[in-house]
């Protein structure tokens, strides 16, 4: 279940979990918690700095709130979590939740991927795609598990058991710093380029 | 060599006690340095400058958030490591460092647990808790690969490196943000939909609108109205298009075991 921050009066705040890939570090956030969703781990309260980084997960979190419209290709290293409006490209190394009234007309790729909202574009998990009852998906999904919740919509091919393995291009980030992932991530793109490429001269022949 | 800088309202009478304690603890501790009292006709710039010259490697701030930002905001570009004695009742920079008030600081000090902890930077000068500015026709560019257009009920825009903290209230460990994963947080508080009728309908979920929280490394912010400010640590007032970015492990900082990141 999802609970939200009510903002600066001060009265409720919780905590979320910060990730540290790429970013070497706990956030700890005055947002909201929805563990339940994204992690079994929650962390309250002050730290001890000795321990805070060996006790702390790797979950930097994006939320993009209901009124929030974003426009481009949105890369992320954590989970994201989606209630507004997305034009372009979104895609993370882990977890994608797209909320009831968001709206995307864009290519989604994810670890685990849950759909509530509407989407116009491809979708691509590497773990489980998850669409529940008010999903609207006008595009082509591929996963390694999916799920379907009745009254979901989804008008596209549907391709599972997905054995490709998410790029590492964004873990790098963690280790190497600025510049080696870039070049990473430069090498992921060439390779999703290609990767493209290969597909349309696939559709190519088969149409030949 | 320690360098204190003590602030200007430490010469009250109300101070006297607790300036005293510490400095006999500092003695006790072996960690006796030059010490410079700001005053109005003092500069504070150049007397925490003159200290550096003479070879100070570590600079203590003594007084309060304000005392402890100037300090900061002066010894940013240099080689040293800061410290915070926070004098009085309350210091939220204190409990976020975990750095307890008054003499017990001195043990914080003597135990020299540093940290390097990111600082932001806008328009060139840097912060180091929030920017906050509201969120009218306010647009964002964020790492140069998205925009984000703010709605009507978006209310204020805040981008934080240490966090945004409410005054009068004391920081919380779920205010304080990571000051080492090397990002900002762009925060956007979205007006709440609550409204007076449904306190009576209990029956129903009150409607909530949260946060967008977006890590960013580097923010274009811009505005419709030429007017519209940014404010800086709750202090400095910037002008708008403003570029912020996070300058990572900018600053060296003697913390203590209870600090909240």
């Amino acid at each position: 279940m999802l609970r939200y921050f009510i903002p600066t009066a001060g009265k409720k705040q919780v905590l979320t979990k910060a990730s540290s890939n790429g970013y070497n570090g706990y956030i700890n956030h005055t947002y909201f918690t929805h563990m339940s969703l994204f992690s079994k781990n929650t962390h309250e309260g002050g730290n001890s700095g000795a321990a805070s980084n060996a006790e702390r997960t790797d979950q930097v979190e994006t939320v993009i709130g209901p009124s929030i419209t974003v426009e481009g290709n949105f890369t992320g290293v954590g989970n994201v979590m989606l209630h507004g409006s997305l034009i372009g490209m979104l895609q993370t190394t882990q977890d994608i939740h797209i909320g009831t009234g968001a709206h995307l007309e864009a290519d989604v790729m994810g670890n685990n991927i849950v759909v509530e909202g509407e989407v116009k574009g491809n979708i691509k998990a590497y773990g489980k795609l998850d669409l529940r009852s008010t999903a609207r998906v006008h595009g082509n999904v591929e996963t390694n598990v999916i799920s379907v919740e009745s009254g979901a919509v989804l008008k596209g091919k549907c391709t599972t058991g997905l054995e490709d393995k998410m790029p590492p291009a964004m873990d790098a980030k963690k280790k190497t710093g600025g510049k080696k992932s870039a070049v990473r991530a430069v090498d992921f793109v060439k390779e999703k380029s290609a990767v493209d490429m290969r597909e349309g001269a696939e559709v190519a022949a088969l149409k030949d | 060599m320690y360098f204190y800088f003590y602030d200007t309202f430490l010469t009250g009478k109300k101070y006297t006690a607790a300036i005293s304690n510490i400095e006999t603890r500092l003695i006790h501790l072996g960690l006796q340095g030059r010490i410079e009292h700001c005053s109005l006709l003092k500069n504070a710039d150049e007397l925490i400058l003159d200290g550096i010259k003479k070879g100070a490697k570590n600079i203590v701030a003594v007084g309060n958030d304000v005392t402890f930002y100037q300090v900061l905001k002066t010894v940013v570009e240099y080689d040293v490591t800061i410290g915070f004695i926070p004098v009085g009742r309350r210091s939220n920079f204190a409990r976020a460092l975990g750095i307890p008030m008054n003499e017990a600081a001195c043990d914080v000090l003597s135990k020299r647990v540093i940290e390097k902890i990111d600082l932001g930077k806008i328009n060139g000068e840097y912060f180091f808790s929030a920017l906050r500015m509201e969120s009218k026709d306010v647009s964002l560019e964020c790492d140069g690969q998205y925009k984000v257009r703010l709605g009507e009920n978006c209310r204020e825009l805040a981008v934080c490196n240490m966090g945004s903290f409410a005054e009068g209230r004391d920081v919380r460990a779920e205010d304080v943000h990571n000051l080492k994963d090397g990002l900002l947080e762009a925060v956007i508080y979205h007006r709440s939909g609550w409204s007076w009728m449904s306190r009576f309908r209990r029956h129903e979920a009150t409607r909530r609108d949260g946060v967008t929280v977006l890590p960013v490394r580097r923010l274009r912010i811009s505005a419709k109205d030429k007017s519209a400010r940014v404010i800086a640590d709750g202090q400095r007032i910037l002008k708008t298009p403003a570029l912020v970015e996070v300058v990572p492990k900018k600053l060296r900082i003697i913390v203590g075991k209870d600090r909240m990141f």
